[in-house]
């Protein structure tokens, strides 16, 4: 998707139909601001929030999590997919293990992974990674299989070895499917982040977002948990549309391979 | 024409979420206008949330024996099980619960933010401790930053008494808010034990009790010792309004009676009473007789700390209402006789 | 016409899948700068044979031989080009795809070279363009380009052109024949249409359904070639009479 004047416009037509809905439903049902704050007093918490860097110091230690369970996710999942490659058996067990596993929401983890790995950063990653690696795997495993047999030939035709052919033929090949593997594993590991911080609550000052939110449910600050709903969507899409948006210009859709 | 369905749904999109958007505020209106919850929930339900915890006795014993229902011939009353004081309080915004029993930080909280809502009654007093499984750290001072402390969440009756605690001993209510780890009772007694991260852990009955019958664990606060004092643990809170009709009152009423109806047979350690509770609670009956014969876990009406609570609450800057009342914040014993 | 050395020679080679026999011992020879020609109806083994003659396939039995001397494993020498479009990479630009093979094998003026290539094919201005930019004929040529690039001795085509419109068709095989000419390869064509087979081969060989090799022509019509001469019609109405019998039944 592009970002184009005519799609600003009509995101920002988008809001202020919110906006105008929101504020005159308020007045016209007279509804508490316990419940429904108001538009302003909600930007005045989100102004607040930014300019004593509070938030961006959260998101940072989200962001930091999720890199972590991200990178490690994508590392396992290319190491069970090498291990998988070698033998059929490896693969058939992964698969089967991952059907199972793949519905799993990440936050039904939490008593295990407590008991695990303990209360630290390293839970949250552990459930990241869970959230990550499941997706991944699939969507891998898919692009492998969907590599063309005439790669395959033109590969061994050059001599390469697997090695070679993995990154230099194997790797481009899949990307469509890497990255729809990335956009499933970033979505899951946002919802799962924000549930384990906010079930989690983590250690108070590095508690990320979830963690804001949290505070502000406790201390029924709701015009500071609507500032904090603003920023997970604002963020959420915004990995979603401009990152993934343009590493997919960059590559698929200049290769011409967006299906 | 890749462009053509998007754009649809697009304006598809706004339309369902201006009517989701419209929807949401027509029931929010029903759920705030003052004079709505009689006409939202007919007059023969009341909903009542509770909490899980030893504290909640009495509640599950007139639950199950169905005291309140006996009292009030032609009601229907809805027990509702959960989690957290917050969810208590979005609950009773939402119009959709009448009567919760929590701590009272949460509780003012809730009236601090406008909430008017008040305490009926109280419920029980009950043993906290500050936990911890590591033999080095003898009190809280010897916590150093790097010591994680779980409790159920900022704001929580234990977080305010830790910080009673260190403003006295530190002159810092705000020393350990940095080390805080929000953890639902249960999972915070396994990560404790289990050596999970957890230095300690201000528990609650039961957990109090298990936790301290465990190898190597010990006290290093309690509860008394932290507010220099008696307090009430938990109490009951009417939703706002509720209790200002003769309707609301007979409800708060016969609630009262079958509460201390309870408490006088938990008191008397009626066998099936205990018995049931045992069940409810997963321990074997002998066990449940200890926690409790335990001196400090008392079930009472009386309200104890509401005003001290109030006041320390202010200091630390966690309410910033001055104009809260104490008169304000409870029903009079009036309206409920 | 045909060298007396030959550059790559497939000897009695036998494969089966399972109990079908699809090669019941087959021989041929391709002797260098000679374009030859695998004539053959679709599914009787042809490209079997290339894949063996590339050694991208095991035989059950039989040997490959290149200049003389037997191979079993693939190697850029013998530079195989398939049918398919996707043979060329996605990812990778017109000039990317043809200087792919150059670095893989370090040859250090890759550029020049690759860039010297696509000149050859008529692509220098689709340099920096992106297959799903180029028509199929283009793809086709950047194939060409990728396998020429690499200077091997030995091509083996199955049936490149197939994919491509009648019109280009024409197009590539003349610039096949000139690339051939200017960089004297020796080249095993698979087809299974007479016209082409007529239009490029020195030397064409006949492979019934059964995989059996059943007749071989030499071409003797110059350069540039009308199939429809009269040469070309008597040879081809012997090629068609051939490809008719059905000696298996």
């Amino acid at each position: 998707m592009k970002t184009t004047p005519r799609s600003f416009l009509r995101f920002a037509l988008v809001l202020l139909a919110i906006v105008i809905l929101w504020e005159g439903g308020r007045a016209v049902f007279n509804v508490s601001p316990l419940v429904m704050p108001g538009v302003l007093s909600v930007l005045s918490s989100l102004g607040t929030a930014l300019a004593s860097g509070e938030i961006l110091h959260q998101l940072a230690f989200s962001f930091s999590l999720i890199g972590m369970g991200i990178g490690i996710g994508a590392g396992l999942a290319v190491l069970a997919l090498i291990i998988g490659a070698q033998s059929r058996v490896a693969a058939e067990v992964m698969g089967t293990v991952a059907s199972l596993f793949h519905p799993l929401p990440g936050i039904a983890l939490l008593p295990v992974v407590i008991l695990w790995f303990g209360v630290g950063k390293m839970a949250i990653v552990v459930i990241i990674v869970h959230s990550v690696f499941w997706p991944l795997l699939t969507n891998l495993q898919a692009g492998y299989r969907s590599v063309s047999p005439t790669y395959h030939l033109v590969g061994r035709n050059l001599e390469m070895s697997p090695t070679s052919f993995a990154v230099r033929i194997a790797a481009p090949a899949t990307v469509p499917y890497i990255l729809a593997g990335l956009r499933i594993a970033w979505a899951r590991s946002w919802r799962a982040l924000i549930s384990a911080e906010m079930i989690f609550g983590a250690v108070a000052a590095h508690g990320g977002i979830g963690w804001f939110l949290h505070t502000r449910r406790v201390f029924m600050d709701t015009a500071g948990l609507f500032a904090g709903i603003l920023v997970v969507m604002l963020v959420g899409s915004l990995v979603e549309r401009v990152v993934f948006g343009f590493v997919e210009r960059s590559t698929i859709d200049r290769w011409g391979m967006n299906g | 024409m890749p462009f053509k369905i998007p754009n649809r749904l697009r304006t598809g999109g706004v339309f369902v979420l201006s009517l989701v958007i419209a929807l949401t505020l027509t029931d929010c209106s029903r759920r705030e206008s003052p004079n709505a919850p009689s006409a939202d929930a007919p007059l023969s339900t009341v909903r009542i949330a509770e909490q899980f915890g030893l504290a909640y006795a009495p509640l599950a014993v007139v639950r199950s024996r169905g005291l309140l229902e006996a009292r009030l011939p032609g009601t229907e009353v809805e027990w509702i099980q959960l989690g957290n004081a917050s969810a208590i309080r979005e609950a009773m915004l939402a119009g959709r619960l009448d009567i919760g029993f929590m701590g009272i930080p949460p509780f003012l909280i809730g009236a601090d933010k406008g909430m008017r809502w008040r305490v009926f009654t109280g419920l029980s007093r009950a043993p906290l401790a500050l936990i911890t499984t590591d033999p080095a750290v003898r009190s809280l001072a010897d916590l150093t930053p790097e010591h994680r402390i779980a409790l159920p969440q900022p704001g929580s009756i234990q977080h305010i008494l830790l910080s009673m605690a260190s403003q006295r001993e530190f002159g810092d209510p705000n020393r350990f808010d940095n080390q805080l780890l929000t953890l639902a009772h249960p999972d915070a007694m396994t990560a404790l034990l289990s050596g999970a991260g957890v230095t300690a852990h201000f528990a609650s009955p039961p957990y109090v009790y298990e936790e301290l019958a465990a190898d190597g664990t010990q006290s290093i606060l309690s509860g008394r010792e932290a507010f220099g004092g008696l307090f009430t643990f938990i109490v009951g809170v009417a939703s706002p309004d509720f209790g200002d009709d003769t309707r609301g009152r007979a409800v708060l009423q016969a609630l009262g009676v079958s509460l201390a109806e309870a408490m006088a047979l938990i008191q008397q350690r009626d066998s099936t009473v205990v018995a049931e509770l045992a069940g409810q609670y997963g321990v074997p009956v002998g066990t449940l007789q200890i926690y409790l014969d335990n001196p400090e876990l008392i079930y009472t009406s009386r309200i104890e700390g509401l005003g001290r609570f109030l006041e320390v609450m202010t200091e630390f800057g966690y309410l910033t209402n001055q104009g809260l009342r104490l008169e304000n914040l409870v029903l009079s014993e009036e309206v409920l006789r | 016409m045909a060298d007396s050395a030959e550059a790559l020679s497939v000897l009695n080679i036998v494969k089966r899948y399972g109990d079908h026999l699809v090669l019941p011992g087959v021989s041929l020879s391709v002797g260098a700068r000679e374009i030859v020609c695998l004539l053959g109806p679709s599914g009787c083994g042809k490209s079997t044979l290339a894949k063996i003659a590339a050694s991208l396939l095991e035989p059950d039995d039989g040997t490959v031989r290149v200049n003389g001397v037997p191979v079993t494993a693939p190697d850029a020498n013998r530079f195989m080009i398939f049918q398919e479009q996707d043979q060329i990479f996605p990812w990778k630009t017109a000039l990317g795809n043809v200087t792919f093979p150059l670095r893989l094998d370090g040859v250090p003026d890759w550029r020049a070279r690759g860039i010297e290539t696509l000149r050859e094919v008529g692509l220098e201005a689709a340099a920096e363009k992106y297959p799903h930019q180029l028509s199929g004929g283009m793809r086709q040529r950047v194939a060409l380009a990728r396998a020429f690039a690499m200077r091997p001795s030995v091509l083996i085509m199955d049936e490149p052109f197939a994919s491509v419109d009648a019109s280009l068709r024409f197009d590539l095989q003349d610039l096949l024949v000139r690339l051939v000419a200017e960089h004297s390869q020796a080249v095993l064509f698979v087809t299974h249409e007479i016209d082409e087979s007529i239009r490029l081969a020195e030397r064409i060989v006949v492979m019934s359904d059964d995989g059996a090799v059943t007749g071989e022509h030499t071409v003797p019509i110059d350069r540039p070639r009308d199939a429809r001469s009269p040469v070309g019609s008597r040879l081809a109405h012997a090629l068609f009479e051939q490809l008719s019998e059905h000696p298996s039944r």
